[in-house]
């Protein structure tokens, strides 16, 4: 198993809370993983890029046009990071419009910021992308995510132990994205 | 229990780059720990810091490097096993205690961190710290990953004891910020107390006894090149006739290349992860088995220019190259890519990168940089200064903070920054020769950390500027630690004293001093321009608590506001204050409730009065 994924947002979005809950996953799977992060700038809305390399790897910085799959929390995080892709790559999008999909590259969009609203958790934008991610991507492509929901919510119960309503909040926010198109 | 105090030897553990090294030095049973904090090494000392509560080991947030060094400096002098964080710049204020610290020498090991920051990612320079091993005379440790990086710690700390010498830790960006498993070592139980035995004819650098000290630090260098020379981190892998000597973070993506490029039967590579001083003996074996050498480093062509020495001693003659036409440049970070490239040009291979995905459709976007945060205090103060500066000509020199920001389109506060605490020393420069108005900005933690001195110059020599004072209560741009203003007591930390910023400038002697309360914007136009009046040396506290700790402490906030009918598209605040939380939608401005936080500048500016408060928080 190698998988490269790049995920892409601004400060205050959580990209590197979504990095690391994918991380800790990967090593419940039992694969090695490297990830590489932009810091200092986190909480300053500038532009927040995050590198997880799943497999074995020496280093932990992804090519461009090498990543299996991206996660835009920004619509600009396409334009911006979409160089990152390979061909065939998929790549999960927060924005307002449809997307036309082409062959080459699947692009798959969810509005997250507005499902965040409808479950009154305007902050939760990471985690409905990442179920969206799982929930509609990861059926209609043949590189999957190397998680699944289940992997996910096991490493969220671990790491949110005792904090019962975060931990609800979280899953819901992973539903929701979960079951993205279909609750739209 | 912190998680990085979990006694469980093999546990495997995802651990960021800086938590390793943290947890190394723990592991190495650290007794002392002092830090200023700076971006990318802040980690490192923010988990010190919360160890500290719980375990055997004391942490200082200093004043600033030099006080770190020196307090860490006198506490393995007395046999105690210290560490002294500080991001790359840090090491030049901290240079100073530096230089004859290695004259000294330490008893308890002394581990000194150096994060540097190629490409910039948080600093205003990427000057490339290996120099300083070189300028002291220190050994230097360089790890490739953050499981060396814990590794080596404790390495490091055995060396120091060993050659009783100060152990240069340096690390980059890439290494402080990766994470991956890292797998946790024994932990040594700490020694917290030691003694100090007088000894002036060694401790006392006078220059009778520095000229023997200098004969003992030539010594000691002798010995430790002896030790690289044998280090187990400096090796070899493979036995082609193409070298490639590399260190730090680049020797993983040479690893990746040459595995991907087939040339792994052709290639000798040379890690040098004990970097000061080189292995001389082992470079020249090394060389005498290539064709040719490619060095592949960030920053300076530190080890290219020593092993072109080496080989220039032995009479050998064999291409050696690293920074030049089509190779490596001396600017930025590297990354898997550039090293394929360069590393495949040098030595002939064929080598087509991928094409990615077509993205000729999809437009470009703007760059988006960070910016202050929404509600954030220091915009509402360079709204102040800038009505009270209206139709004068200024000259802003500013700070090292997140208050630099607001050099930025609209608020452009900000004209000159060289490095932190200059703001004051450059104000005295542009007002004795110029005939501008001088306002420059310093921030809380910054005027602790350097820039006092200044200001006593300012006053002595007697100089014609306004200084404000940033004071939102913590070190907020390195992620809010404290600093000598910070009210201890309020966040329930106990064993600390305060130092008031007010008291300070007034005991210096400032003439003209006022406070002014940055979101009541009338009022602190009106003391600006004041302090901007009067002919000498004034200065301006502006005080308010940093927003997202405000937040991050849950303290009760302001409601949120929101943009009435009454708006008459004016946009004085998106033009004048560009806050964040401002969107337009359908052409009309409104108001994110979520990144609102109630500080009401907005409203108090508005011409129309149509910015309100929201009457329950949607």
């Amino acid at each position: 198993m190698k998988q490269q994924i790049v995920i892409s947002g601004v400060g205050g979005q959580g990209v590197l809370f979504v990095t690391r809950l994918l991380a800790e996953a990967a090593i419940m799977k039992g694969f090695s993983v490297f990830t590489s992060e932009t810091h200092g700038m986190a909480q300053r809305g500038g532009t927040v890029l995050s590198h997880l390399k799943v497999g074995n790897f020496s280093s932990p910085l992804i090519r461009p046009a090498n990543a299996d799959g991206l996660l835009a929390l920004k619509a600009g995080g396409l334009n911006q990071h979409g160089l990152y892709l390979k061909p065939h790559a998929w790549a999960a999008v927060n924005r307002r419009e449809d997307v036309v999909q082409d062959s080459e590259s699947p692009v798959f969009a969810v509005d997250a910021d507005e499902l965040a609203q409808r479950i009154h958790q305007p902050k939760s934008v990471n985690l409905i992308l990442l179920g969206f991610t799982i929930g509609v991507v990861s059926t209609a492509v043949e590189n999957r995510l190397f998680c699944s929901l289940e992997d996910l919510k096991a490493v969220l119960e671990k790491s949110l132990a005792g904090k019962k309503k975060m931990l609800g909040d979280a899953i819901t926010a992973l539903e929701t994205g979960y079951n993205g198109l279909r609750t739209i | 229990m912190h998680k990085l105090l979990a006694v469980n030897p093999g546990q495997k553990m995802l651990l960021l780059g800086n938590e390793a090294i943290a947890r190394g030095a723990i592991e190495a049973g650290v007794a002392v720990a002092t830090t200023y904090p700076g971006t990318p090494s802040s980690e490192i000392s923010l988990n010190f810091f919360q160890i500290s509560q719980e375990g055997n080991l004391y942490f200082e947030y200093s004043t600033n490097e030099k006080v770190a060094l020196e307090v860490a400096a006198a506490a393995a002098n007395s046999g105690v096993r210290s560490m002294c964080v500080m991001k790359h710049v840090g090491m030049n204020v901290a240079a100073d205690a530096l230089m004859t610290l290695a004259y000294l020498g330490v008893k308890g090991g002394l581990v000194i961190l150096t994060a540097d920051d190629p490409f910039m990612f948080s600093s205003q320079n990427e000057q490339d710290n290996r120099y300083y091993s070189k300028l002291a005379g220190l050994p230097m440790l360089e790890p490739s990953s953050a499981q060396e990086a814990k590794d080596m710690v404790a390495f490091a700390f055995d060396l120091s004891e060993k050659l009783q010498q100060p152990v240069i830790f340096r690390t980059t960006t890439r290494i402080n910020h990766s994470t991956e498993v890292v797998v946790l070592g024994d932990m040594q139980t700490p020694i917290t107390k030691g003694d100090f035995t007088k000894d002036p004819f060694n401790y006392v650098t006078v220059p009778a006894v520095s000229r023997n000290l200098h004969i003992k630090l030539l010594e000691k260098l002798k010995t430790a090149e002896t030790i690289s020379e044998t280090s187990e981190y400096n090796f070899i892998t493979g036995d082609g006739a193409w070298g490639i000597v590399c260190n730090g973070v680049s020797y993983n993506y040479i690893s990746d290349a040459v595995k991907d490029l087939n040339i792994a039967d052709k290639v000798k590579i040379f890690r040098v992860g004990f970097s000061h001083p080189m292995p001389r003996v082992l470079i020249i074996d090394f060389l005498k088995g290539c064709e040719k050498v490619l060095v592949v480093e960030e920053g300076e062509p530190f080890m290219e220019e020593t092993i072109k020495a080496f080989a220039q001693e032995v009479g050998l003659t064999l291409p050696i190259n690293g920074k030049g036409n089509n190779l490596f440049s001396r600017l930025y970070e590297y990354n898997p890519a550039l090293v394929r490239q360069c590393l495949a040009a040098y030595f002939d291979v064929t080598y087509k990168p991928v094409a990615g995905v077509n993205l000729s459709d999809v437009p470009e976007i703007p760059q988006r940089p960070p910016s202050l945060c929404a509600g954030c205090s220091h915009r509402a103060t360079f709204y102040a200064v800038n009505k009270a500066t209206e139709g004068m000509e200024t000259i802003c020199p500013t700070d090292i903070g997140c208050y630099t920001l607001g050099f930025m389109p609209p608020l452009s506060t900000g004209d000159f920054l060289i490095c932190m605490g200059a703001s004051v020393g450059t104000s005295c420069g542009f007002s004795k020769v110029t005939d501008k108005k001088v306002i420059s900005f310093i921030g809380d933690s910054t005027f602790f950390h350097t820039g006092i001195p200044g200001l006593i110059n300012a006053v002595f020599n007697n100089h014609n500027f306004t200084l404000v004072i940033l004071d939102n209560g913590i070190t907020a741009m390195t992620g809010h630690q404290p600093h000598p203003g910070v009210d201890m007591k309020a966040l329930n930390m106990e064993g600390y004293a305060h130092v008031s910023i007010e008291k300070i400038v007034r005991a210096v002697g400032v003439p003209h001093v006022s406070i002014i309360r940055p979101y009541r914007v009338k009022k602190s136009i009106e003391s600006i321009k004041e302090a901007l009046n009067f002919k000498g040396v004034s200065v301006v506290i502006s005080k308010e608590e940093c927003t997202l700790f405000a937040k991050a402490l849950k303290k009760p906030r302001g409601r949120s506001f929101f943009v009435s009918e009454k708006c008459k598209n004016h946009r004085d605040c998106i033009n004048e204050l560009a806050c964040p939380a401002f969107v337009i939608e359908d052409n009309q401005v409104k108001i994110d409730p979520v990144l609102c936080s109630g500080c009401t500048v907005c409203a108090q500016i508005c011409p129309e009065h149509a910015i309100l408060p929201l009457k329950d928080d949607a």
